[in-house]
This record gives C-alpha cells, sequence and structure tokens, in this order.
C-alpha cells in the first residue's frame, strides 16, 4: 500500500516528534530524580571514583617523585651546609676556649721570671691508682727530669721521666708527690702530699699554726724544685688531734686536674726564684 | 706475624685506656683492659711465645705509669704464669672460667698495688674510697672481661687467617 520510502520518512518524524516530547518534558523536570539513574550512578560511581583516585594518586606520585626529587637533593645540601657549619662552629668555639686557656697561661707568663716552654696532655696513667699524665715535650725540647709544670691556677707536678719528644709528669694530686708548702696568710710551712684523689694533705703542720679553712697554700720554694710563692689550693679541713704536734690540713688544689689541656713547664727554675704579683 | 699482631692489639687498648677513656667519666673505674690479654696469652699461647711479650707489655705500662717501677711487670707475668698452670687442669675454653679469671687478675693487680702502697708507706697512705674503686673494676671486669676475650679471639683468628693468605700470595709471586 505505501511504499518502503514513505514508511521509514513517518518514522523518522514520529521518532523525532517523540525526541522533542521527551526532550522538552525533561527539560522542564530535570530536577527530579529518577530511580534509573539513582542505581546507574550508585553502580558506576564507585568504579569512576576509584580510577579517578588512582589516576589522581599515580598523578601524585609523579609530581611527588620529581619534587621529592629536587627536595631530597636540596635537603643533603642543607644538610651538608648544616654539617659543615656545625663542625665550624664547635671548631671555633674550641679555638676560643684554647685561645682563653693560652692568654691565661700567657699572662701567668708575663708574671714569671725565667723561660718556659708550653706542651700538651697527650695521655693520662694506665691505672686509676697514680696520677700521672704524658706531655708532648721532651729532652729535644729542653725538658729534663725535676722541672716543676705548671698553669695559671697553680702547681701541676713535676717531670719524673723524659724520653726524647715527650715526658712523663708527676702530679701533685699523686700519693708519691710531695711539695714544699707555706699558708699565704700566716706562713705556717708544711708539706703537700698527695692522695690519688682530687685532694691532698698539708702535713707536718704545727699545732700552734693558725689554718683556716679557705686559706691559700703556695710553694715555700724551699724544695729546690717549685720556685716560691705558686699557687697550690686552698684549705678545706683542719683536724686537730688531742694528741701529736702536728695538726692534719686538707687542701683542694686549684687546679683542676681532670680538665688539664696544656701545661707550662718552668726550664730555669734558678732564674724564676719567686713569683713576681 | 703474632707478635706484630700482640703489639697492635696492646696499643689499641693502651690508647683506649689512656687517651680515649679518660673523656668518658663512666669509665673511671674501668679495669686494666690488658689483663684480660694477658689472660688469653696465658690460655692459648706457648710460655716461650707469652713470656716475652708479656714482659714487654708490664715494662711499657710502667713507662707509661706514675706508680713505683714492676707494678705492671708483676702483675702481668703472674697473670700469665697462674693462667699456664690453670690450664694444667682446668678447660681453657669455659666462658665461666674466663669470668672469674679476669675477676681474679684484676683483683692481682689491685693487691700488688695496695701492697705497694702499703710497702711504701702506712695504712693512711691508701686514698680514700679504694674499696669502691677496686669494687668497681671488679664489676666492670665481670660484666665485660669475657666478652673482652671473645672479642681478642676473634680479632686473633681473622687476623690469622688474612696474613697466611699474605704468606700464600708471597710465595706464590715468589715461584713464578
Amino acid at each position: 500500500m505505501f511504499s518502503r520510502k514513505t514508511v521509514m520518512m513517518v518514522g523518522l518524524a514520529v521518532a523525532i516528534m517523540v525526541n522533542i516530547i521527551v526532550l522538552s518534558l525533561s527539560t522542564r523536570h530535570y530536577k527530579k530524580a529518577y530511580m534509573p539513574s539513582r542505581i546507574a550512578l550508585a553502580v558506576v560511581a564507585p568504579f569512576q571514583e576509584a580510577v579517578t583516585r588512582s589516576v589522581r594518586f599515580c598523578k601524585n606520585i609523579w609530581t611527588y617523585y620529581f619534587s621529592l626529587i629536587s627536595v631530597a637533593e636540596e635537603n643533603q645540601i642543607l644538610k651538608r651546609q648544616l654539617s659543615e657549619a656545625v663542625e665550624k662552629n664547635n671548631q671555633l668555639s674550641e679555638v676560643a676556649l684554647s685561645n682563653l686557656r693560652l692568654r691565661e697561661l700567657l699572662n701567668f707568663r708575663k708574671n714569671m721570671p725565667g723561660s718556659f716552654i708550653a706542651a700538651e696532655i697527650i695521655s693520662k696513667d694506665p691505672s686509676s691508682w697514680f696520677k700521672a699524665v704524658i706531655i708532648d715535650k721532651g729532652q729535644a725540647d729542653g725538658l729534663s727530669k725535676g722541672l716543676p709544670v705548671v698553669i695559671s691556677e697553680g702547681i701541676v707536678g713535676q717531670i719524673t721521666e723524659v724520653a726524647a719528644h715527650q715526658s712523663k709528669v708527676l702530679m701533685i694530686i699523686d700519693q708519691n708527690s710531695a711539695v714544699d708548702a707555706l699558708v699565704q696568710r700566716t706562713r705556717a710551712r708544711g708539706v703537700i702530699e698527695g692522695i690519688s684523689t682530687d685532694r691532698c694533705f698539708l702535713k707536718y703542720v704545727l699545732r700552734k699554726h693558725d689554718v683556716k679553712v679557705g686559706d691559700a697554700v703556695v710553694s715555700s720554694g724551699l724544695d729546690g724544685v717549685y720556685p716560691k710563692g705558686l699557687l697550690i689550693g686552698y684549705v678545706c679541713g683542719v683536724i686537730k688531734r688531742n694528741s701529736g704536734i702536728f695538726q692534719e690540713v686538707a687542701v683542694t688544689p686549684f687546679v683542676d686536674f681532670e680538665k688539664l689541656e696544656e701545661v707550662l713547664v718552668i726550664l730555669n727554675v734558678t732564674e724564676s726564684e719567686t713569683v713576681a704579683d | 706475624m703474632n707478635f706484630l699482631f700482640y703489639m697492635s692489639l696492646s696499643l689499641v687498648l693502651v690508647i683506649l685506656k689512656t687517651t680515649l677513656m679518660p673523656y668518658f667519666s663512666m669509665f673511671d673505674q674501668f679495669y686494666d683492659m690488658l689483663i684480660p690479654f694477658v689472660f688469653y696469652l696465658g690460655l692459648y699461647r706457648p710460655a716461650r711465645e707469652g713470656i716475652p711479650f708479656v714482659l714487654l707489655l708490664g715494662f711499657t705500662l710502667d713507662s707509661l705509669s706514675g706508680g713505683p717501677f714492676g707494678i705492671f711487670l708483676t702483675t702481668y707475668f703472674w697473670i700469665f704464669v697462674l693462667t699456664r698452670w690453670g690450664v694444667t687442669f682446668l678447660h681453657a675454653g669455659n666462658k665461666g672460667l674466663w669470668l672469674i679469671a679476669v675477676a681474679a687478675g684484676v683483683l692481682i693487680e689491685n693487691s700488688i698495688i695496695i701492697a705497694t702502697i702499703l710497702w711504701l708507706g702506712e695504712a693512711s697512705d691508701l686514698p680514700p674510697g679504694w674499696g669502691i674503686r677496686v669494687l668497681g673494676q671488679l664489676l666492670w671486669a665481670l660484666g665485660t672481661g669475657p666478652v673482652l676475650i671473645i672479642a681478642i679471639s676473634i680479632a686473633h683468628r681473622k687476623w690469622s687467617g688474612w696474613a697466611s693468605r699474605m704468606v700464600a700470595v708471597v710465595k706464590e709471586q715468589e715461584a713464578r
């Protein structure tokens, strides 16, 4: 009845009309959610989300990787700079401290007649029972056995053995050490003996002599080793027993023997008989 | 080669004790680290090899110390002799024995020092806190003595292996 061409034309027109009607209807009510679209959303969205997140994750990794490389490089450089700065700071602190100590030694040296040689302590006694140190100057530097060793705070000890370039110094706190000494205020005389701790004893001080806690003790110069007037320590205890002609006087040395680093060796003891004020 | 090892190890131990450890106050009461070494020599080395070295070691330490000469010489010699005697009837590899032996070595050294101080002077010449000093050393010895011996033993084995390889290489080169 109708040709095939006519049927197709009518069908197309109907389809266009239906499409227009549906579009116009949906445009008017586009805010309403329909069940199928919700289901679709519920089913598809998680996958979309997963893929999106994965892509973003990869993208972030990629971005961060490159930025991290540069950050890591920068971090390395900064760390190196920081460590160099810390090291330099530490070196400067050490130099400043060393400078301070050497200045003190220099001032002390200016006040002392005679000639000196500065030395560094390189090791301590292998046994905790004895108090000796090894210094880095020896016979080649003009040192000999018996020379006194001092720092600005006071007497350190005397040289007991000399090698070509090193010497052993027996400190005054060693129990084998003895220094002829005076209480500065009253001129009471005694002998400073070590007890291998951070204290010494001023022995053979007559009971009649006035010795008080806080009095300074100096070398008397009578032992022929240490020049007269060198500081040794201060009195930190006086014991007068009921019997006996002597009193016991405990002395804390001015020198901190645990922190000794540099010392001065007095070369001409006869020239530096008395310490200038 | 063995002698070279003994020399190097002694040097390391002496430097540790006299130069590095004084920087750390926790090691103030640490014992003489050469005692375990002398004990090790007594355990595993023959007298003809050990005694000359032990005497040399004692001489060196006496030279470095401010104490009367001969203290370390005497200590090391007797520790070596007693160890040689001990291994004739005790098992040398017994770690428990090492523990006691190092502590005994520390006691021997301290006894010799105390005896010397008393010999030179009087009882009051002993420094205050000497008992705590000895006790501290003993505790350190009990805690670390066997470990030190094991370390020395491992180091010696490695050294011997390295030395024999070196000798083999030299011989091979000479043969060519």
